[in-house]
């Protein structure tokens, strides 16, 4: 009976795997631009982007079928992989390691901009709901839904998120 | 007092500079490991308590599956236990093959592991205090695929709480560092990552702070990953991590297998 399952399972996968495959040529640029604006760096975006895109693809004809819109599937699933406690532990470790050179161009393309900046100061929830927010055009509700959170708690990060930013770019302001 | 900070987000998260560059090849890269997940998925479904078998065959197809193309997808091979050999991994040893442009030539005759042009190789042995290698088997006595309680009766972890049923954390307890994680333990594949304390090197003597020139003179063989990582390919679905960051040296090193679920 198991392996019944495991070779229709396979079966629905396999005949998917083409489609999958369009569809992440699609989503790729979006998708990256989009982990980008969650991790504060291309390079994290990439991974972000890889990794999530692998698990939902490894079960593309189940999230087809109980997802439906795999794209909005996608980015949710980027969403809370992002705000994950063990990468957000590991990712804020290795940005404290990186040294700031303009090695890539991509990210010192935005060493000049101080919202910028500030986002990436932020912890990775409160960043989360600013993009989910800003990027996204997500109510608080949606956002609430997506992270797997209450509405208070979308509600205060927000409220601190912002709060962080305004100080920020009042010094930087008053500082030039 | 007339920066409108909404329209300002709303201004940034539209920037064209956000827009990130895909790498060629990046599709199969993405199709290659989500098909790599799915066997390695249904292989532990199907074969219960065997997981040496799903090992090997996620670790063979991982490797055979780099050369194929979106049109042929690595579902087309069958059952997944039926599937491909790890005979490929072995080719990834440091002495296998020379990068072209990576380190000097005159190491190119299998001896490139030897610390003989770069002395800074062999300090890890003399650092003080010592820092156990990172080899393939695992850092100190925690091993790749221990289980939870067999890592935890080491005594060198201290679990922490990051409420993942799929991932369990832990830090070493010689190597205090409240930010960074160091073990990650599956309850079912056991430790699948382990990101080793500063001054940890592998056996080739390639760790944090190592040039990339250093790198590839140490593995030849190494390749770059669809994030920029250099990942030296090991047995058993294992592989070495290297990241560069934005910089010129290593800054992130880990030893995980491609069974983890801890991270991307």
């Amino acid at each position: 009976m198991i392996t019944l399952d495991v070779a229709h399972a396979v079966e629905g996968e396999r005949a998917g795997m083409d489609e999958f495959a369009e569809f992440v040529s699609s989503a790729m640029p979006g998708l990256l631009r989009y982990g980008h604006a969650l991790t504060g760096n291309p390079h994290d975006a990439a991974d972000l982007v890889q990794g999530v895109l692998e698990k939902i693809g490894s079960r593309w004809s189940s999230v087809l079928r109980k997802a439906g819109d795999p794209l909005a599937y996608t980015r949710r699933s980027m969403a809370n992989a992002h705000v994950s406690r063990w990468r957000r532990t590991r990712r804020e470790n290795l940005v404290s390691e990186i040294p700031e050179t303009p090695a890539n161009q991509v990210r010192y393309a935005f060493e000049d901009e101080p919202l910028w900046q500030a986002l990436r100061s932020l912890p990775a929830k409160q960043r989360a709901v600013v993009v989910l927010r800003y990027y996204e055009g997500l109510s608080e509700a949606e956002i609430a839904h997506t992270l797997g959170v209450s509405a208070g708690t979308v509600k205060s990060q927000a409220s601190k998120a912002m709060a962080t930013l305004r100080t920020r770019l009042g010094a930087t302001a008053e500082g030039r | 007092m007339g920066m409108d900070i909404d329209d300002e987000l709303r201004r940034l998260f539209a920037d064209e500079r956000l827009d990130v560059p895909v790498r060629p090849g990046a599709t199969d890269a993405v199709v290659t490991g989500a098909g790599r997940r799915r066997k390695r998925r249904i292989a532990v479904t199907a074969a219960g308590g065997a997981l040496t078998l799903a090992v090997l065959v996620a670790g063979g197809v991982a490797f055979s599956g780099l050369a194929r193309t979106s049109s042929s997808p690595p579902g087309q091979e069958g059952m997944p236990t039926l599937s491909t050999t790890v005979s490929t991994t072995t080719a990834q040893v440091p002495t296998s093959a020379v990068v072209p442009g990576a380190g000097s030539a005159s190491d190119a005759a299998g001896t490139a592991t030897k610390p003989t042009s770069a002395g800074k190789l062999t300090t890890s042995v003399s650092r003080a205090p010592t820092v156990p290698e990172l080899r393939p088997a695992g850092f100190g006595k925690v091993r790749i695929g221990m289980s939870v309680a067999e890592a935890e009766a080491t005594g060198e972890l201290v679990a922490v709480d990051l409420g993942s049923a799929e991932c369990r954390a832990y830090t070493f307890k010689a190597y205090p560092d409240r930010d960074s994680l160091g073990v990650g333990i599956s309850p079912v594949d056991g430790v699948v990552a382990i990101f080793p304390p500063k001054g940890a090197r592998t056996p080739e003597g390639i760790g944090i702070g190592s040039t990339e020139a250093e790198l590839l003179t140490a593995y030849p063989a190494a390749t770059t990953n669809l994030h920029g990582y250099r990942i030296v390919k090991l047995d058993g679905g294992k592989v070495y991590s290297f990241g560069f960051g934005q910089g010129k040296s290593v800054v992130e090193f880990s030893l995980y297998t491609d069974k983890q679920m801890c991270f991307g």
